[in-house]
């Protein structure tokens, strides 16, 4: 096994993976930008290292910052997570290139899927069906016009060097797709340093449909089943499952070989994900990432299987410890994203610093968090704070443990969208399994800012008991002068129990 | 006898506003707290360390957590999200409404920024005409480009901001003046 591992991530996949390499007894090394000098990450670890300010350009995607660390603290390998560097092929070479493990695929799988038209042109040699568009980046505005034209609108225009929403226009009106090519490209060039942007066909009413893969290097490929990414907002995941809610048997299997075949024909090895859009009963090659997911936590759940344990085992050239048949796949999964963002306020970035922390527990829930009460949420990254997980037996107790543990979860100090997620978990739609990535825009009520009697009831009632406790407490001074000597002392140590000065608690 | 400081009854009268809408709230004696003419049992503990309080409203416990923003605000986390509650005496209430309120049109005739970020591009120049939809400033937070667009038809009076400037929540970006003379 590898002696050591540096994990070149922060949050909440920093440390599930530092998490998956303690039990498998391997050394782990964070690092940390300034913002995260007191995150959950770094405190777990058995070794971190500050790697500069706070900005990822500066830290997390400074390479060699990574590596300089790596060398400092005789890391034996990098775990790159997913985003940052994760998806990057310079990153895979150079962490090869000093002489270390790199734990996920070649360079060259990562920079040909990496390059969204040439996955297209890749998974179409393989058989694998793709979404009518370019095999090639577009020169400029008017090309991408042109081709809109020839396709039929609506249609997307993405970023090759793409991912997560970022760098993505849907365009309806052909007058809009030069202006649209402009924004997407600058902001695939902020996002990715390459703004390369092609255009595809858009499915109006898509599921995203995903399936696991992984792959040893041995000529081993196997698929852990699907998951069903639907439920999503400007192309940002919410909530996943798995297994899908509506995909029949046949489906199932035409799709997980679809994947297995997407995969043996880039030659994989690691974890990685063939993401599908799945309409009417056809599916398209949509793009395959190179990486662990964030979502991984569902499939974990279903088929018993620690995927960043096998990452690792895979990375120190051992084969897959199970065959295809073996894989079991047990129950329901579900996943909510807890991010910071207002999602009655057009999911605008909140930030704030977390004044307190209830997390979830009892059976079959797990969080994966990055997260803890004191940390300040700032906008320097993504707004992931962290994965609520449950398990049931079928999909309707996972929706009842979820709605059960979305209750138990509390983050104060910070806006997120759990008060979304606890809406979409009663909403009768989703609990009927009727998905599509268009069902945010298809239930505008989710995001009706009253939040109902009770919840205005409880709102009013605690304003005017604190706002009378206050005006009290002003109103009687004397009371308290008198107080002071012996109330003095209790302050120091338990300042709850002293008058707030000015009477704000 | 002399009355109690806080006892006053005129001063456990209230009117709360939150999201818009106004009751009328009547705090005491006891555990009572009456919401437009409905009566409720009341009380809320703590803080505790954290800020952390439970309110009990009719039996059924809630957790909350409030920040006093001074002049009668109160910002409440509450399980069903964060919501920021103006409580006023009843006295006071009175003479805010005879006074006709605070000026809101301000607002309106100005984009402000929704949260921290950098400015990427700027659409409009001053003296444009602008339609309600169109893109006025694009302003990057957390790697997402935000389009702020016009919320009505207006014209543009000045533009306080430039690409590559970093600008925090709630700045003014653009100032509006009306689209057709007065």
């Amino acid at each position: 096994m590898i002696e050591s591992v540096l994990v070149a991530n922060r949050g909440e996949i920093a440390l599930r993976v530092i998490r998956g390499a303690r039990e498998l007894g391997i050394r782990t090394i964070a690092v940390f930008s300034e913002a995260d000098r007191d995150s959950p990450h770094v405190l777990h670890a058995d070794e971190a290292i500050g790697i500069g300010p706070a900005a990822a350009s500066e830290s997390y995607l400074d390479i060699g910052r990574l590596l300089g660390a790596a060398r400092a603290a005789g890391a034996a390998a990098i775990h790159p997570g997913y985003g940052f560097l994760a998806e990057r092929a310079d990153f895979a070479e150079a962490v090869t290139g000093a002489g270390l493990v790199f734990v996920g695929p070649s360079s060259a799988t990562i920079g040909a899927m990496g390059d969204k038209t040439e996955a297209r042109r890749r998974m179409a040699a393989a058989g694998v069906p793709v979404v009518p568009g370019t095999t090639t980046p577009l020169a400029s505005g008017p090309a991408a016009r042109k081709v809109a034209e020839e396709v039929g609108l609506p249609v997307v225009l993405k970023a090759a060097a793409g991912g997560g929403g970022k760098g993505m226009r849907v365009v309806r009106v052909l007058d809009e797709v030069a202006g649209a090519f402009d924004a997407a490209a600058r902001e695939a060039r902020a996002a990715f340093g390459d703004g390369s942007v092609y255009v595809e066909r858009f499915l109006e009413r898509p599921r995203h449909i995903e399936v696991q893969l992984f792959g040893d290097g041995h000529g081993n490929v196997v698929h852990l089943h699907e998951r069903e990414c639907s439920i999503q907002r400007r192309h940002q995941k919410l909530i996943e499952e798995a297994p899908s809610p509506l995909l029949g048997p046949g489906e199932r299997e035409r799709m997980c070989e679809a994947a297995v075949r997407a995969a043996r024909a880039v030659d994989y090895t690691g974890a990685g994900t063939v993401e599908f859009l799945y309409e009417d009963g056809e599916f398209y090659f949509l793009e395959m990432n190179t990486r662990l997911q964030v979502e991984h936590p569902v499939t974990e759940f279903v088929t018993g299987v620690d995927l960043v344990e096998w990452q690792f085992r895979v990375a120190a050239g051992e084969a897959l410890p199970m065959r295809q048949a073996e894989i079991p796949l047990r129950g329901h999964a579900i996943e909510c994203r807890v991010t910071s963002e207002s999602p009655f306020d057009g999911f605008l970035p909140a930030t704030g610093m977390v004044r307190h922390l209830d997390l979830p527990g009892g059976p079959d829930v797990r969080w994966d968090g990055g997260i803890a009460a004191g940390n300040e949420i700032g906008l320097h990254y993504d707004p992931l704070l962290g994965k609520l997980i449950v398990r049931g037996r079928d999909r309707a107790s996972a929706i009842r443990r979820m709605k059960r543990a979305l209750a138990e979860l509390r983050i104060v100090g910070v806006d997120t969208g759990v008060p979304l997620l606890r809406r979409i978990l009663d909403e009768p739609d989703f609990l009927a399994g009727r998905l599509s990535t268009a069902y945010l825009t298809e239930h505008p009520g989710l995001f009706d800012t009253d939040a109902g009697p009770t919840a205005r009831t409880a709102a009013v009632a605690a304003a005017a008991l604190l706002e009378h406790a206050r005006r009290d407490a002003l109103a009687a001074p004397r009371i308290r002068r008198a107080g002071v000597q012996f109330s003095d002392w209790r302050a120091g140590t338990a300042p709850w129990l002293a008058p707030a000065p000015d009477g704000h608690p | 006898m002399t009355v109690q400081p806080g006892t006053d009854p005129s001063a456990s009268r209230y009117v709360v506003s939150v999201a818009g809408e106004t009751h009328e709230v009547v705090v005491g004696p006891g555990t009572d707290v009456v919401i437009d003419g409905r009566r409720h049992e009341a009380s809320l503990s703590g803080p505790g360390p954290t800020g952390m309080r439970t309110l009990f409203l009719d039996g059924r416990p809630g957790a909350v957590h409030a920040t006093g923003l001074g002049h009668g605000l109160w910002e409440l986390d509450l399980d069903s999200g964060s919501v920021t509650v103006e409580v006023l005496d009843a006295r006071t209430a009175r003479v805010r409404a005879l006074s006709g309120g605070e000026g809101s049109d301000r607002a309106a005739a100005a984009l402000k920024a929704p949260m921290p970020g950098l400015v990427v591009k700027v659409a409009v120049k001053v003296a444009e005409v602008v339609e309600p939809g169109a893109t006025l400033v694009i302003v990057e937070a957390m790697k997402m480009e935000n389009e702020l667009r016009a919320p009505v038809e207006a014209r543009v009076e000045r533009v306080l901001v430039a690409p590559g400037e970093a600008v925090e929540k709630g700045q003014v970006l653009v100032e509006f003046g009306e689209a057709e003379p007065r």
